[in-house]
């Protein structure tokens, strides 16, 4: 196929006409109908190929795509190369959209719980029969609880005003959450979004602990600009990460750099130190940015002599870091991944913002710049739900005090909670649990009914991206084949129920299609016939415009005297290893690990494929006395699982990384059974301040279990090395 | 193989197979396209994207876990990383690996029967029809990119609707490798026949390219001077791999740019300091 520019795509799209219409003519109507040559469905030539514009998930994974779609079968998922958050381009995870929409043991009947709850016993039903049943216990509910993954725009507002309809409340739940560096934001910055990372013209990036280029928060757009601020027009920029585990991010930096668990806001702090000391920025603010959180004399507590035995990062080093941060400008300073993931972790996030102040990259290009929000009539994306909130109402629901329906959309909340916090146990003290989904998943398996939804590919939407790309974006989301189950959308479910129950109270739009038209036509109606307008955004996959928005309004609520030393789950002695859990690139937290694409693309740090793996340093190992593919036992305070050893020279000694993802009981053939699950094992700590789930907070022990396992490594050559005489990678200065 | 010996395979496959056997003349573009690859290793990040939409345009079998474990995962583009140092001065080096679709290429001259061959646009061709197996050409390919099937591929039902119908989904016995996306060159060739104009720098782009986020990847015509492949192949930090084995590579990656590194400019290598310096 030729590239697909713009041009190509908007020719191609208006040959559609566009719209409603033309999908559901494209598509043939069930798998088994022949078509004839001589009568064909509108905009339908065997072998011709036609593209729509849509979104990558029901929820807010904030690409837009555009999808090959053949004979009325989806082929191909690409990146919309109009969508300013994406520009064409795409991850890994949103490419596999075609196999969880043609997947083998994808759900296509409701389901009515047999057996115990979990068992995963169930009967097929009609899909009347379910929707009788799920009226009559919204029927006779006194309050109902929605639960989903992190959701805006059309789907968002009917989540919402259903629960409010029927006295409840709409959670959304994150495994890995973005909730930290939200409270970053609003403590820090002031506001309640997401910033936008300038990183493609950023001179320098100091990251702790995010992956930015991997899994964290919004991974496309960042790399997009990662091309450009390591090879664009300008000076190429430089990149140090500081993590207690390398990371992608980590492994593609010019200085990598191990920090103890929980330091990450010492170091930044001593990092301003020396900035300060040595007067190495050209920012007349920076003295008015120390005050501003204690003064320099607090700082001064961080020199780096001073912390370098607590951070692990030797004096000289640091000092080194604070240089190469500081003469390469502008400058971007970012946290995430488990700087932000300790008991500590709003501290390390504010003290990296200082850094950010110090050197004047608040609020400039090349550093942090505020997000506008959405348009007027599209609603903004649900903040998500804490760790410690939910872990809150798991408690109140064993309590009793629980709602008398959940219905749970797109979230995996029994996978995703440690075990600790009995979230399977409260999910089944709520008296009915409606489950939604495209695959079975452990949380459908403590249903009392499962409806099987339409994929993202199948169903209408609209979204506002977060974080956006430092610009103002609505995307839109339409079916580009006829629904290949008799699945119905979240949205549409809880309209005909809502409408079935309480009609008093519902919306006047009765399918999501309507509502999402008419969302659409608040925003971007105006005067004149708005048909025209609603194809173009379908077409385009969205509108966007060109300006910035928003400003910062820096809160001084933070101290540099409030960073509070990282607290641990288990003692140094019976559990002497750190736990470093880690997102996988390509089974994210566990919802792709369905697809077999994503199951057998290779970790890029260990090139491991299909398990669970625990990476250690190989002196750690030698002293464990085992060695790769020897399969340990991994146990904390909260639990314990089998992963199999890979011997990592990049590993630290003292710490552990276990890949999030398999651990699985429902899902299917490609998922089910296969490794372990490192959440369910987590201590239930949070973050102070942010409530976050404090996921590299336990310390662990490991022993070795005298059984072996093969490690399915795309690699041949065990470590191999980048021969200094002959490197396959060469290595140049600039 | 020498020259005697490979006239003499010429004439034994030109027996069998008849006069459709290209000669070399025909094979070596002279003055007309030579698609290639250009890949700056400073803005690849090893994220697996090329990886997954090679699989998904190219209807490239499941790698099942066993497959992996058997070292016959098929992967047409595969990131291969390296190490340097050790903790804590350790790094991780990224390449992407795929077929280098060279001027002078081993796996070529090895084939009994003429399943692979160079094409007048410097594509490296495998005819899955000719190919009976003998895998001398994964033997002779000093990259392994060459992938033979040892069973056919399943797609369990309705696995298969997800099939791209312009590529041929390969059986068993036979060898698959990267095309560089020829369905999307050969649409492009149609499509800008039909318009009567040239293929536009840029208007195809395979799979791998029209994913990589960091646009680490850039296709186009090498012999075209005015191409964006064309002049990125003339940086000062231009090497091809291995190429120490003359295979000519139509595949041109850009050095990783480190500045931590201390490099031995009279002989090109680089000494394992990386992180030493911060």
């Amino acid at each position: 196929m030729s590239t697909l520019g713009r041009r190509r795509f908007v020719m191609g799209s208006t040959a559609l006409i566009g719209g409603a219409t033309v999908v559901a003519c494209a598509a043939p109507e069930r798998e088994s109908q022949v078509q004839s040559f001589v009568l064909q469905p509108e905009q339908s030539l065997p072998g011709q190929e036609l593209w729509f514009a849509t979104a990558c998930a029901h929820t807010s994974c904030g690409n837009s795509v555009v999808v090959r779609t053949i004979d009325g079968r989806a082929k191909k998922v690409e990146g919309n190369p109009a969508f300013p958050v994406n520009q064409g381009k795409l991850n890994v995870r949103s490419q596999s959209g075609v196999q969880s929409l043609y997947h083998p043991d994808r759900l296509d009947t409701p389901k009515k719980r047999r057996g115990l709850r979990g068992a995963g016993t169930f009967n097929n039903l009609e899909w009347a029969t379910a929707l009788d049943l799920l009226a009559e216990k919204l029927s006779d509910a006194s309050s109902v609880t929605i639960i989903t993954g992190p959701i805006s725009g059309t789907r968002a507002r009917i989540a919402q005003d259903f629960a409010g309809a029927f006295a409840g409340e709409h959670l959304v739940y994150e495994t890995i959450e973005s909730s930290v560096w939200r409270q970053v934001a609003k403590a820090g910055l002031g506001v309640d979004r997401l910033p936008h990372l300038d990183i493609a013209n950023a001179h320098s990036i100091l990251s702790f602990g995010a992956d930015f280029l991997s899994t964290w928060i919004s991974p496309t757009q960042y790399s997009i600009g990662y091309g450009e601020f390591r090879q664009g027009a300008g000076e190429r920029g430089r990149l140090i990460q500081v993590e207690p585990r390398m990371s992608t991010t980590g492994a593609n930096a010019d200085s990598w750099v191990y920090v103890h668990p929980g330091q990450e806001g010492a170091l930044a702090l001593s990092i301003a130190q020396v900035i300060a000391a040595e007067g190495l920025t050209g920012n007349d603010n920076w003295f008015d940015a120390v005050n501003a959180v204690g003064g320099l004399d607090a700082l001064n507590a961080y020199a780096p002599d001073l912390v370098a035995e607590r951070t692990g990062v030797p004096a000289s080093r640091i000092q080194e870091i604070a240089r190469e941060f500081a003469s390469h400008q502008p400058g971007l300073a970012i946290a995430g991944g488990p700087a932000l993931a300790s008991a500590n972790g709003l501290d390390n996030g504010l003290a990296v913002i200082l850094l950010n102040r110090m050197v004047g990259s608040v609020g400039r290009v090349g550093g942090l710049l505020p997000n506008p929000g959405p348009r007027t009539g599209i609603t903004p994306p649900v903040v998500p739900t804490t760790f410690e909130a939910l872990a809150s109402r798991a408690n109140a629901w064993l309590d009793g005090d629980s709602p008398d329906v959940a219905i749970v959309f797109d979230a995996d909340p029994v996978y995703g909670m440690p075990e600790a916090t009995r979230f399977a146990d409260a999910l089944g003290s709520i008296p009915f649990v409606v489950g939604i989904g495209t695959a079975m998943s452990e949380t459908l398996g403590h249903a009392d009914l499962v409806l099987p939804a339409t994929h993202a590919f199948e169903e209408w939407g609209d979204f506002a991206p977060d974080p956006m790309p430092g610009q103002q974006v609505a995307g839109y989301q339409q079916p580009v084949i006829t629904p290949f189950v008799t699945g119905r959308s979240f949205g549409d479910v809880l309209l005909t129920a809502w409408h079935e129950v309480k009609p008093e109270t519902a919306p006047t739009w009765e399918t999501m299609r309507d509502a999402v038209r008419a969302g659409a036509e608040q925003s971007f109606g105006g005067s004149g016939d708005f048909e025209a307008r609603w194809i173009d955004l379908l077409k385009n996959g969205g509108a966007w415009n060109t300006a910035h928005g928003g400003s910062f309004s820096p809160s001084q609520d933070w101290n540099i005297n409030l960073l509070a030393e990282p607290q641990f789950s288990g003692d140094e002695i019976e559990f002497p290893m750190h736990l470093v859990p880690f997102e996988s690139v390509a089974l994210g937290t566990g919802d792709e690990s369905a697809n077999p694409w994503m199951q057998a693309t290779p970790d890029p740090i260990t090139s491991t494929t299909w398990t669970t793996w625990v990476e250690v340093n190989p002196k750690t190992a030698a002293a464990l006395g085992v060695t790769r593919g020897d399969v340990v036992e991994i146990r904390t305070l909260h639990g314990k699982f089998e992963a199999t050893v890979y011997e990592s020279p990049v590993s630290a000694p003292g710490i552990i990384g276990v890949p999030i993802g398999q651990g699985h009981r429902f899902g299917g053939r490609w998922r089910e059974d296969r490794g372990a699950n490192v959440l369910a094992a987590l201590a239930p700590l949070t973050v102070a301040g942010a409530g976050g789930l404090a996921w590299a907070a336990t310390r662990a022990a490991v022993t070795p279990t005298n059984n072996f396992k093969q490690l399915p490594t795309i690699e041949v050559v065990p470590n191999a090395r980048n021969d200094s005489e002959e490197p396959v990678v060469q290595i140049s200065h600039e | 193989m020498s020259s005697a010996h490979e006239a003499s395979a010429r004439a034994t496959a030109v027996a069998t197979l008849g006069e459709t056997i290209p000669t070399d003349a025909e094979v070596t573009p002279l003055d007309g396209r030579r698609w290639g690859m250009v890949i700056d290793l400073d803005r690849c990040t090893g994220c697996q994207a090329c990886v997954v939409a090679c699989q998904a345009e190219n209807n490239i079998a499941i790698n099942e876990e066993n497959r992996v474990l058997e070292r016959r995962a098929k992967t047409w583009i595969r990131i291969e990383r390296y190490w340097e140092g050790e903790f804590p001065n350790a790094k991780a080096r990224f390449i992407p690996v795929l077929c280098q679709h060279c001027g002078n290429a081993p796996c070529e001259t090895v084939c009994p029967v003429w399943a692979t061959y160079h094409n007048p646009e410097g594509l490296n061709v495998q005819v899955y029809n000719r190919c009976i197996g003998t895998r001398f050409c994964a033997n002779g390919c000093p990259y392994s990119v060459r992938y033979f099937n040892f069973w056919n591929p399943e797609w369990p039902e309705p696995l298969n609707n997800q099939l791209n119908p312009d590529v041929t989904v390969r059986t068993k016995g036979i060898i698959e490798k990267c095309t560089f996306c020829l369905q999307r060159i050969n649409r492009a060739r149609v499509t800008s026949k039909n318009e009567d104009r040239e293929i536009a720098d840029g208007e195809v782009q395979p799979a791998c390219v029209q994913s990589c986020p960091t646009t680490a990847l850039v296709f186009g015509d090498l012999n075209d001077p005015s191409t964006t492949a064309s002049r990125l192949a003339e940086s000062e930090r231009r090497y091809t791999l291995l190429e120490n084995f003359g295979t000519d590579p139509s595949v041109v990656y850009l050095k990783k740019v480190d500045p931590h590194v201390e490099i031995d400019h009279h002989h090109g290598h680089h000494a394992e300091t990386a992180g030493k310096h911060a």
